[in-house]
């Protein structure tokens, strides 16, 4: 059963974890979804549309949200938009795209370069 | 606290991707795992994986790395006389280490080239399940790792030493004695009748190195592998002897690859196959020359053999 968690959510008032704007992004889903199951690109496209005008900082919570609703489908979706974006970008592309600083110690991450080094070419330009 | 939480959410959304977020740090590590598996191992080693420490560790998961598969970037490309440098060599077993340390003991296929006997004793060591292995063109794999395989990795169904020159019989015998699953074998050599589109990339000395008992090796097969399917010997020097013990000892054998070896016949063939009923042979091309790059010129010498049947006075 989707949405047991949902329900829980509404009534327990204090939680934290899903804010109004996230719940009516990821909610909808299921219903849309299932309007339209029998035609899947027009599921992808409005899957897309959605997407752009979601930023990064956005997504995570959406896949925090999908992940605590335990909506698999979304979770998915969410996920792969992700990969989707982040593949073939170099560690400063993926850094910058998500807010990310690294914690590395000052010699450390040159010394894990060195001991990672991919044998074949590259990453695509940032 | 809601309307605080939608400014800034609206806040986020206008200054771009900039913002310094605890949001990603806080991101599950079942969701991270998420991600990172719809990612390739090149792709997560380029970019995700330096980015932090705990994205570092996510990219390390063992649940990523059930396989080892470089094989792509070598098959996709034309050979490259850089993958033959040492150099090279120590990359590729840099990252086989790598991925088989982080694996935890649930690697089940690795298919690369160029490794060494160093990365791949580290390999047997750590890799029981290992049921897939490919290492074309490992000028340093020798006997003494893959005695270690054999030993190690009981569980293999799939082997190609390919272009190994240095892997003798003696390694098939003991992966046939060991290894009572393996379905499909490959030991293919290279075109040694024409090497011309070796030349330059390829190693000289390494060319000249190429085995000449093909019986022996034929012979081990025969012997030690009963339950093989599938069997590629491109250029070997195998004998009508050898090729007569496959066939007699290999009875669930359905497909062999024969191009390149000179020294059988069509009869040879036809002779020692003939207790072998669901058999696919690739027989070698009986007319010279045998290279690729002159194949398009004498293509139609095989119109010949077919309309002529000179195959079958072995000529």
């Amino acid at each position: 059963m989707k949405f047991c968690t949902v329900k829980q959510y509404f009534d327990d008032e204090n939680n934290n974890n899903v804010t109004n704007g996230i719940a009516t992004t990821v909610i909808p889903l299921p219903n849309k979804h299932l309007k339209i199951k029998a035609n899947n690109k027009e599921m992808e496209q409005y899957e897309q549309e959605l997407l752009r005008n979601v930023m990064p900082q956005e997504l995570t919570k959406l896949i925090l949200a999908a992940n605590y609703l335990n909506f698999k489908e979304a979770l998915d979706f969410f996920c792969r938009t992700v990969a989707n974006a982040i593949q073939n970008k170099s560690v400063d592309y993926v850094r910058k795209f998500f807010g990310l600083e690294s914690d590395f110690e000052p010699g450390e991450e040159e010394k894990l370069c060195k001991e990672f080094a991919w044998s074949f070419e590259g990453v695509d330009e940032d | 606290m809601d309307n605080n939480k939608k400014k800034e959410e609206e806040e986020g959304e206008g200054s771009g991707c900039t913002e310094p977020g605890s949001d990603w740090a806080d991101l599950t590590r079942e969701c991270l795992t998420n991600i990172l598996t719809r990612l390739t191992l090149e792709q997560r080693w380029l970019g995700p994986m330096l980015v932090c420490k705990s994205w570092l560790q996510a990219c390390t998961d063992s649940s990523l790395h059930s396989t080892f598969d470089v094989e792509p970037h070598f098959c996709t490309n034309t050979d490259s006389p850089r993958w033959w440098t040492p150099d090279f060599e120590r990359k590729i077993d840099s990252m086989l280490r790598s991925v088989v340390f982080w694996s935890d003991h649930s690697l089940t296929a690795i298919r690369t080239r160029h490794c060494s006997d160093l990365a791949l004793s580290f390999a047997a060591e750590r890799c029981p399940n290992l049921e897939v292995l490919s290492i074309k063109s490992c000028q340093n794999v020798t006997d003494a790792s893959m005695a270690k395989i054999a030993f190690r990795c009981t569980k293999l169904r799939e082997l190609d030493i390919s272009y190994c020159y240095e892997i003798s019989h003696e390694s098939l015998v003991l992966i046939g004695r060991n290894c009572p699953n393996l379905k499909v074998l490959k030991r293919n050599l290279m075109n040694w009748l024409d090497p011309s589109q070796h030349f330059g990339v390829v190693p000289n000395e390494y060319l000249n190195a190429c085995p000449q008992d093909g019986d022996s090796e034929a012979a081990a097969i025969g012997k030690y592998m009963p339950y093989l399917e599938h069997l590629e010997i491109q250029f070997s020097k195998l004998s009508a002897k050898g090729l007569t013990l496959i066939c007699a000892g290999c009875v669930n054998l359905k497909y062999l690859d024969l191009s390149g070896c000179t020294n059988l016949t069509g009869r040879d063939i036809a002779n020692a196959s003939s207790n072998l009923k669901v058999l696919e042979i690739k027989k070698p091309n009986f007319y010279i020359p045998r290279s690729v790059f002159h194949s398009d010129r004498y293509g139609h010498w095989r119109l010949y053999d077919e309309r002529f049947q000179t195959d079958v006075f072995g000529i």
